[in-house]
């Protein structure tokens, strides 16, 4: 049996072609709320009505890929990045287009350094007729990265953000009794600058808003000093270089985790975006936080997170929710 | 078409500036629109109502153009300048301009845009591209006191390319934007089933910030953005780096800087095309920006597609456009306004 977190970080949907994600959770969420919609960007908007404050949970949807651009003589596709990629460690990486076609990323010449333009992607096509039976410009292809889990370690591709989605859908399971006003949003194109997000938000305008994604930890071999910690427990967003989260929704985040028993962490970088900083400026502003899965490896095929973590996440965004409504 | 490119070409619109461009369209479309509005950013938004008004339609073009603006008077009388959108110092160097005075009275004060003669220039000068702070605007001004009876700070500069016929091309300045323009001014001229608002937005080579409120209330259920897309097909470059040619048709686009647009609405259109025999081509290249990532995240979201013209050195004081593909751009635009399958 396949867990839904290995089915979705195993579904493709590169930013601006996230059908085939938002399918599988558009499935799941409908079991707990009242109305979903999907608007112009392709966004899920789904409403479990309650009492109260109106309280946004945000998860994007979409991951990082590459796009095709051209298609040469010989059959060999160039192509661009969709979402921030490391150009130097593309090389030999596979990816993976809708309709199964697998290609290898391959260099130009022997270079320790390689520009995106030397880089093309191979799919073994005898020439560009032949390879325009299977791909075409303008299609997208997710990196592929097979999803593993040992003991509490989980290793995959797209756990950024398939795993904020994993745990928007288990919040939602848990509030579906609850007297919540809660939108679950699941956003697109994040990766290429928090832009589902951004309509979302001005169409739901929420009272408090929580984005839920992945963030770097700072505890693996001469890494850059970062206090979170793989294991160490839920990440509470203080800030990242796109948000300065709000005071008031941090502190009912640590009072929540405190009452609770829920292990968790502060995450303060100077790099890193996520929807949080589209919807904190949607309008007149929203009161905005964050709460992150602490991820190794993150924007390769190979990210690593801890099951602990994905549960005291789901269990903070849970009690936030409840105490943020009560309020 | 050419008569109306021409005179669209040659009126000068700088980001900010558009007064010229914007009054001239106002004049064209005002005959064939339900209502015009120009509203606080200066875009021009003329709307038809439609035969049955099923869908509402948004179909967008931008007025402005890059340029230059006065930023200082030497005491010798020349002037310092800015750049208005994205300037390359390469193209400008001896290039003459049409100075638009903001002295009552003076009118247009031609200029030509000088550097330190090359012949004195060391020799690291000469290697490395001129930063704009070292240029300068020549009005032909002995001093300070003369310069400023004919310009003053903020004045625009336009760069004075005149338009073009060359038979199967065209050039002139300008044509990103002007060229949209026309195909929507002649667009207007029919009658739609749909309800369509034709949208001239200003500042777009400044980031695209007409566009941001040019939709801002309006219910759209479906937006094409026209516009020019750089063709590196010049001699040199690499196939793979031409991202569109000229003369393969008009230019269907994926991906852009600042937007993905609408997958469904753009397969839609690319396909429609082919159908109508249209020349068509798929830009190949995720360079460039357009007014479609603007709409396409305006207030709820409007789902959005683009289509552009191929034009040579774009981005300089003088693009070269095909008439063929210009041609075919206003017919992707007729095809979206119309609908797909249905024939008016």
């Amino acid at each position: 049996m396949i867990s839904l977190l290995e089915r979705l970080t195993q579904t493709d949907g590169v930013s601006g072609n996230e059908d085939a994600v938002r399918d599988i959770i558009k499935n799941e969420i409908e079991k707990y709320c009242d109305d979903v919609t999907v608007d112009a960007m392709g966004n899920i908007i789904a409403h479990k009505s309650g009492t109260g404050k109106k309280i946004m949970l945000a998860a994007h949807m979409d991951e990082i890929g590459v796009i095709v651009t051209f298609i040469d003589d010989k059959g060999f596709l160039r192509f661009a990045p969709v979402g921030g990629l490391y150009i130097r460690d593309l090389t030999c990486r596979r990816v993976r287009f809708a309709n199964g076609t697998v290609g290898v990323i391959g260099c130009e010449d022997d270079e320790k350094k390689p520009e995106l333009k030397k880089l093309y992607i191979d799919i073994g096509a005898k020439n560009a007729k032949d390879a325009q039976k299977r791909v075409s410009v303008g299609d997208t292809a997710a990196f592929v990265g097979g999803y593993h889990k040992s003991r509490d370690t989980i290793v995959s591709k797209a756990l950024d953000n398939r795993v904020g989605c994993y745990v928007a859908l288990e919040s939602a399971k848990r509030l579906k009794e609850s007297a919540a006003d809660m939108y679950y949003v699941f956003t697109t194109q994040e990766e290429v600058g928090l832009r589902g997000a951004k309509t979302a938000a001005y169409t739901v305008a929420p009272d408090y808003a929580i984005a839920l994604d992945v963030t770097d930890t700072g505890d693996t071999p001469e890494a850059p000093k970062m206090p979170v910690k793989l294991g160490g427990g839920a990440a509470i967003k203080v800030m990242d270089r796109s948000v300065l989260c709000d005071a008031d929704i941090r502190e009912t985040m640590r009072a929540a985790a405190q009452k609770d028993g829920i292990l968790y962490q502060l995450e303060i970088m100077t790099d890193g975006g996520t929807d949080a900083g589209a919807i904190h400026l949607s309008r007149g502003g929203v009161k905005t936080g964050g709460i992150s899965v602490p991820a190794r490896y993150i924007h390769s095929p190979s990210e690593m997170v801890s099951d602990k973590d994905v549960k005291a996440c789901i269990a903070l965004a849970v009690s936030t929710a409840q105490m943020l409504s009560g309020q | 078409m050419v008569e109306l490119l021409r005179e669209l070409s040659n009126l000068n619109g700088v980001s900010g500036h558009e007064n010229a461009v914007r009054n001239y369209i106002i004049a064209a479309v005002e005959p064939y629109s339900d209502s015009v509005r120009v509203d606080n950013m200066g875009n021009v938004i003329a709307f038809k109502k439609g035969r049955t008004g099923a869908k509402t339609k948004l179909i967008a073009a931008h007025t402005d153009e890059i340029g230059l603006i006065i930023s200082g008077i030497t005491d010798d009388g020349y002037l310092k300048f800015k750049a208005v959108g994205e300037v390359d110092t390469r193209h400008i160097i001896a290039k003459c301009v049409r100075i638009d005075s903001g002295i009552e009275g003076v009118g247009v004060v031609n200029g030509v845009l000088g550097m330190k003669a090359i012949h004195l220039q060391k020799r690291e000068e000469r290697e490395k591209t001129a930063d704009i702070s070292s240029l300068y605007i020549d009005i032909g001004a002995k001093n300070r006191k003369q310069a400023e009876k004919r310009v003053k700070l903020g004045d625009y500069a336009a760069f004075a390319t005149e338009f073009e016929d060359a038979g199967g091309r065209v050039w002139g300045k300008a044509l990103e934007s002007r060229i949209g323009c026309a195909c929507l001014i002649e667009l207007m001229e029919n009658d739609y089933d749909d309800d369509v608002y034709f949208a001239f937005t200003s500042q777009r080579e400044v980031g695209m910030r007409g566009a941001y409120t040019a939709a801002y209330g309006l219910d759209i259920d479906e937006a094409l953005v026209l516009e020019g897309t750089e063709s590196a097909d010049m001699y040199g470059a690499k196939p793979e780096e031409t991202a569109a040619k000229l003369g393969g048709g008009v230019c269907v686009e994926f991906i852009d800087r600042y937007a993905i647009p609408d997958r469904r609405l753009t397969s839609e259109l690319y396909n429609a095309l082919k159908d109508a025999k249209i020349a068509a081509q798929e830009k190949k290249s995720a360079r460039g920006l357009t007014d479609a990532g603007a709409f396409q995240r305006c207030a709820g979201g409007i789902k959005t597609a683009c289509a552009a013209v191929p034009v040579r050195y774009a981005g300089t004081p003088a693009c070269m456009a095909a008439k063929s593909d210009i041609e075919a751009m206003k017919q992707a635009a007729q095809l979206f306004v119309e609908g797909y399958g249905e024939k008016n």
